[in-house]
């Protein structure tokens, strides 16, 4: 039952619009009268509307989503350095945590001026085609990294990287640089800079990066990826200063 | 199937209230704090809370506690009336933050409160309790009056429901906040002198969608002591402006989920 309301949930979630009850029926293959009966009581509950036969999620569900102790507890502490750091360079700049064997998009700033960046918070990634994926697993433990690639290392473009032995010689240069620039490895014409956040040990669970247009084969920016690197640097010793922030990203380790 | 229909009701019913009963003040509960909040039994709960850890929506915590799962925390950041609002209105507020250096807020109405879509803030903010996803009753809010005073339907509701004191600066006489809300009809800038929380102080700008109802409102929220919102009514103003703009451009596809709550839309129609 609670496994059909989630589906339900997910469903309505994934739609640009609202659904009606045939539409709902076909998406999650339930009868009819099973899908009614559970969107009702889901209206009950105050997690979805319904409004001329057509049914959407309500915004109860947002407003859990933003008492997540690793959102409400981090997030004070992770923007204002991201704002920082917005502020030197002109690209939108992305935080995120290690969710499995994914990546979770935490936060996101942008500007007006720069290009429209089609990533939203709540996002998930495969963590060898991104910046903070691979900025997290160059700070984890090979255990994690097998368990990344055991789940597949599917091509994006034709630069991602999609073996182990790829994979791991990557992550020893990260470990070396100490960062990871990663050229359209996840779409083309864009160079993504990360750097891993530290909470209480050397392993990184979180990483944030910098998106820049540019092609894989131009030399990229010292500066951005300096910055990119002192930014994560400031983060991770904010993280620590603050006990409450050190217990919320332990949250995020739940492997 | 009568006895089954009503047993089902309970389940998704009973497994929401375990959800609900995480208010965010206590990050992690064990199971006989969730017994005694939700008034189920222990098995029950136990039963559900297995469920919900399977969907990812509760995680285990410290001690065998339980704790909302980041499973929920992606959910309800697709919830798509807020995702496209928000992404749109998201560059806009940044722009804002960086002309003032203040805590930022962009909330839409629920029912009689406001509910922030963002909230931005650097080093220096004032602090707070606001978080995103939060609620405050609208009518001692900046956001909430700003919208509120282009809302009859929203603001009958609010005086039928009451006035309640939360600082001794909250406006609680019906008929000085209407005094109020019409000033900011004509003036389009709506000020929160410490209403909603002692040392605080704020001042907001609506944002209309394309039928010119106000569906949402951005704000500044500063140090009451400096008594600075009024220097930053104009930044406000532009950037509510500019979004508005902005929102009016936005094709039919983008109004499906305009409708932010079944609130708004009874209000819309009325």
């Amino acid at each position: 039952m609670i496994g059909r309301a989630a589906l339900l949930t997910r469903v309505l979630a994934a739609s640009a619009r609202p659904l009606t009850l045939a539409e709902l029926t076909d998406a999650t293959a339930l009868p009819r009268a099973t899908v009614h009966r559970i969107a009702r009581q889901l209206a009950d509950e105050g997690v979805i509307t319904v409004s001329n036969d057509r049914y959407a999620l309500s915004l109860r569900l947002f407003s859990i989503a933003g008492s997540i102790p690793a959102w409400r507890v981090l997030r004070p502490v992770v923007t204002p350095v991201l704002l920082d750091l917005k502020h030197q360079v002109p690209f939108p700049v992305h935080f995120g945590a290690r969710s499995g064997t994914h990546v979770l998009l935490l936060e996101k700033l942008t500007n007006a001026e720069v290009m429209p960046w089609p990533t939203h918070i709540g996002d998930r990634f495969p963590p060898h085609v991104t910046g903070l994926g691979q900025a997290i697993l160059a700070w984890s433990s090979t255990d994690m990294v097998r368990a990344v690639a055991s789940a597949g290392l599917p091509a994006q473009t034709p630069y991602t990287l999609t073996t182990m032995d790829g994979l791991l010689s990557r992550l020893q240069q990260i470990r070396r640089e100490g960062c990871a620039v990663v050229g359209e490895e996840s779409s083309r014409g864009l160079t993504c800079i990360a750097a891993p956040v530290f909470s209480h040990d050397r392993l990184a669970v979180m990483a944030l990066s910098v998106m820049t247009p540019g092609s894989r084969h131009r030399r990229h920016d010292r500066r951005i990826s300096a910055k990119v690197m002192a930014a994560a640097d400031d983060l991770s010793r904010a993280i620590n200063a603050s006990p409450s922030a050190v217990r919320a990203a332990a949250t995020l380790l739940t492997d | 199937m009568a006895s089954s229909d009503a047993l089902d009701t309970s389940v998704v019913g009973r497994a929401f209230s375990i959800l609900f009963c995480f208010d965010g003040r206590r990050h992690e509960l064990s199971l006989a704090e969730i017994t005694a909040r939700v008034g189920l039994p222990k098995t029950t709960v136990h039963r559900l809370a297995a469920h919900l850890l399977e969907q990812g929506a509760l995680e285990r915590g410290t001690a065998g506690c339980y704790r909302l799962g980041m499973r929920l925390f992606e959910l309800g950041n697709l919830v798509p009336s807020q995702r496209r609002l928000r992404t749109t209105a998201l560059p806009f507020i940044e722009d804002l933050y960086e002309t003032t250096h203040q805590v930022i807020h962009f909330g839409v109405l629920d029912g009689i409160e406001v509910i922030y879509l963002e909230r931005i803030t650097g080093h220096d903010g004032v602090s707070c309790p606001t978080r995103i996803g939060g609620r405050m009753p609208a009518y001692c809010t900046a956001v909430g009056k700003a919208i509120l005073a282009h809302r009859p339907d929203a603001m009958h509701r609010t005086l039928q429901a009451g006035l309640a004191r939360r600082t001794p600066h909250t406006i609680v006489d019906q008929w000085r906040l209407q005094e109020g809300l019409r000033e900011i009809t004509r003036s389009g800038l709506a000020y929160d002198w410490q209403e909603g929380q002692v040392g605080v102080s704020c001042v907001a700008a609506p944002v209309f969608n394309r039928d010119g109802l106000a569906v949402a409102a951005i704000s500044v929220t500063s140090h009451a002591i400096h008594k600075r919102s009024e220097r930053f009514a104009g930044a406000v103003q532009a950037t509510a402006a500019s979004l508005t703009r902005t929102l009016r451009q936005m094709p039919d596809a983008y109004w499906d989920h305009s409708d932010l709550s079944a609130d708004l839309r009874d209000g819309a129609s009325t």
